[in-house]
């Protein structure tokens, strides 16, 4: 997996030299570099983004999301209060290549990115404590004397990205707007799944929880950016 | 190459949202651990003639704690199945060093001796087995012999003095003797005059130096945490009984508490009796005390000091005059109010992660004059807390509680001193076999649960019910053990709120042995699948 993202990668610096050469100097007076803040599903940041060629370009930047959501919700049934906690931050570069200059309209914008990003926290924390009170026979439990379930997730550190997005690959403005959509690719996190008091025997759950979180490996990104002219 | 990329990019965000549908929640189970109860305490009660119990037990708590008592399935409506009784606190509810958990259980059954078993636990004490045994009262066993008399009333009163002498049988020799005045009149717990034509006095004399009498004793063994002393004050004491006698009496059918003036008593004792600190034989002239029991409130309360003296027929006895109905105890008393509880450590690496149940026995410095004796089920580095040590040496012994086989004896010179008393288990000559029973329950559409823990008792395939024994406690579903054998088969019994459940015949083929019950897996044991199936749905509930 980490070769063919090296060869993807090499793939796109050389096509962004050869490209180059290959493009017209009609556009010599677009901007070529910006500050960017972005907000988006990964969280919000800044950016800097630098025109190599009008066919490619690269951003480095970080992001940071922040995460926490209270519900109740039924868990087989049962009314259980959830607390998820999750920070995902890194610090990323990502290469974009606009395919479609010759084109017009809106295919003229499209550029494909691919990059990979270094989480610094990648990490989530679920808590689910019953909701109510536990009927033992003729014992009357209180929610707080069940334990809780503590579901802690972790990704790797480094990811790849690939996405999508539009932008005005000659943008005459100051301030123009992109919109990118595209995921980082985690990994199989490591999850761990404990319990406290009557709750305190979770194996067969931590296998299912363990099942469960292999399918989050991917951070989906959709995110809009807000670009400022620099030179 | 628009349409390529275009397609390619629905693919690509298609593909990623549908691989993070995945409900983390996803068939998770949020499963209260069955072992709810953390605090138990298990009476075992026996027929006190070794024969089968009576079915209509019926077991009443009261006491300061009370109200946080349950059975290990957490119900308020406590029963004895089989004679076990399973005691549960209320999961909320600690034990601390300065206020320790106290309860009474009352066991009573039609034609029975009631009993009145009072409950300490300690903190750390999660589990304890006590032992009572239930007399029948028209009936003498080795350690008890019974002398019922009916004398007509004129009046509500005697009219001429009444005589009644418990018998001396072949294994209780000694006998308990009253003397009613005649003109006396009687009264119940109320203070009211009883009115009727026939008085029926009954007296149960038991053999203090026979240790099948410690299970008749009253209270659960000879230490009391409910004695009102000479002071008058109330506390915890050790009984060293030279004799005890049962005596009731009944007019009208109410039961007689108290006379309009004095009965007579003398209790013979056992003449091998060495009083408190002393290696000798109790001796005319020495000097007894005399406490009464009301097994209402299973409390004992000192009544007076008496002489030993020589009765008509030359044996030591103790003679008294009293105005009121009980249980009489005649010997020495020892407050243990200002004793500490101890712990025992017990090591035994042989016995790798598996329990063994064990006896251990506590005798006085003779060796011989057995003081208590208590279940307890033990494993490598096991700390038991213990309450209701006498304030004396004592000799100890540990025995195997299938086998009887003495594992580690000593002495314990200031039992009342608390702290810790290591007894380490001699390895038996054989290799020992550590067999696994592992329980897995399988709830209709939940899957395995964490099962309760219960106790498991066994007896060899085939043998009479009278022969089951406390194999040990099945926690979370797994008991370790080495008490089975493999090759050897067995019947287990358990017992679940107010139901039973046996598995007849089962054979040890290998040292670990997993039995799954749920709907899926075949119903074992002698019952019917659909009884199997109702004790699958009680421990299903609420899960």
């Amino acid at each position: 997996m980490k070769r063919h993202f090296t060869s993807l990668i090499l793939g796109f610096v050389v096509a962004a030299v050869t490209g180059a050469s290959a493009q017209t100097t009609a556009d010599s007076s677009r901007t070529r570099a910006y500050l960017s803040a972005h907000v988006g599903t990964s969280g919000a940041g800044l950016d800097v983004k630098v025109a190599v060629t009008p066919a490619f370009g690269f951003r480095a930047g970080a992001s940071i999301l922040p995460f926490d959501y209270n519900t109740v919700m039924s868990v087989r049934a049962q009314p259980a209060k959830i607390d998820i906690q999750a920070d995902f931050n890194n610090a990323h570069l990502i290469l974009d290549w606009h395919p479609f200059l010759k084109e017009k309209g809106l295919s003229k914008k499209a550029f494909v990115s691919l990059g990979a990003g270094y989480f610094w926290k990648a990490e989530g924390t679920g808590t689910a404590s019953y909701d109510g009170t536990y009927q033992y026979g003729d014992i009357s439990i209180p929610s707080s004397e069940l334990g809780e379930l503590t579901g802690v997730v972790e990704w790797n550190k480094v990811a790849p990205y690939a996405g999508i997005g539009f932008a005005n690959p000659f943008p005459m403005r100051k301030v123009n707007v992109s919109f990118s959509v595209g995921a980082f690719y985690m990994g199989r996190p490591d999850a761990t799944l404990t319990g406290t008091k009557l709750l305190v025997n979770t194996q067969a759950n931590q296998r299912q929880f363990d099942e469960n979180m292999s399918f989050y490996r991917f951070l989906p990104v959709a995110q809009v950016s807000l670009n400022f002219s620099l030179f | 190459m628009k349409k390529i990329f275009t397609l390619l990019s629905l693919t690509f965000l298609l593909g990623i949202l549908n691989y993070g549908c995945r409900n983390p929640a996803y068939q998770l189970n949020v499963l209260f651990d069955g072992d709810v109860i953390k605090y138990k305490t298990t009476i075992m009660l026996v027929e006190a003639d070794g024969a089968a119990l009576p079915a209509n037990l019926k077991v009443a708590v009261s006491g300061q704690d009370a109200a946080n008592v349950y059975d290990f399935a957490g119900l308020k409506a406590i029963t004895a199945p089989n004679g076990v009784i399973t005691l549960g606190i209320d999961p909320k509810i600690e034990p601390t060093a300065t206020r320790p958990l106290q309860f009474n259980v009352q066991v009573t059954a039609d034609n029975y001796e009631p009993r009145n078993i009072p409950v300490t636990i300690l903190p750390n004490q999660f589990s304890q087995i006590l032992r009572a045994a239930m007399l029948k009262v028209i009936s003498n066993t080795p350690a008890s012999a019974v002398k019922t008399v009916e004398v007509g009333l004129t009046g509500g009163a005697t009219t001429a003095p009444v005589s009644l002498v418990t018998p001396a049988t072949g294994t209780v020799t000694e006998v308990t003797s009253i003397s009613i005045p005649a003109g006396t009149s009687f009264r119940n717990a109320a203070g009211e005059l009883l009115s009727g034509g026939t008085l029926t006095a009954r007296a149960i004399n038991f053999d203090a130096g026979n240790p099948a009498a410690l299970d008749m004793f009253p209270g659960a063994d000879l230490s009391s945490p409910n004695v009102k002393g000479p002071d008058g004050q109330v506390g915890s004491a050790f009984f060293v009984p030279a004799g005890f006698t049962d005596i009731d009496m009944f007019v009208g059918g109410q039961e007689v508490k108290t006379f309009s003036q004095d009965i007579n008593v003398g209790i013979q004792i056992n003449p091998d009796f060495q009083p408190v600190g002393t290696t000798e034989d109790v001796k005319v002239g020495d000097k007894l005390v005399v406490y009464s029991y009301q097994n209402s409130t299973g409390q004992w309360q000192y009544e007076k000091e008496v002489t030993v003296t020589r009765d008509a027929s030359q044996k030591l006895a103790v003679a008294f005059a009293t105005n009121h109905l009980t249980v009489f105890c005649v010997g020495n008393v020892v407050s243990t109010r200002n004793c500490a509880p101890s712990t025992f450590t017990f090591t035994a690496p042989w016995l790798g992660s598996s329990t063994l149940t064990t006896a251990v026995q506590l005798f006085r410095m003779d060796g011989e004059t057995l003081l208590d004796e208590e279940t307890v089920i033990v494993s490598d580095g096991r700390v038991v807390p213990v309450t209701g040590l006498p304030p004396f040496a004592v000799r100890y012994k540990v025995l195997n509680a299938s086998t009887r086989n003495v594992l580690a004896e000593g002495t314990i010179n200031s039992a009342c001193n608390g702290g810790n008393i290591g007894i380490t288990l001699g390895q038996p000559g054989q290799p020992v076999q550590q067999v696994t029973l592992t329980l897995v329950v399988s709830c209709p559409g939940v899957g395995p649960i964490v099962p309760p823990s219960f106790t498991l008792f066994y007896k060899p395939a085939g043998a009479p019910a009278s022969q089951y024994k406390l194999l040990g406690e099945v926690q979370k579903g797994m008991l370790k053990t080495v008490m089975l054998t493999v090759g050897s088969s067995y019947d287990f019994r358990a017992n679940w709120g107010n139901q039973t459940k046996t598995v007849n015949n089962k054979t040890i083929t290998s040292l670990d042995l997993s039995t799954a019950v749920g709907e899926e897996f075949d119903f074992f044991g002698t019952n019917t699948p659909q009884y199997n199936r109702s004790l699958l749905i009680e421990a299903c509930k609420n899960r």
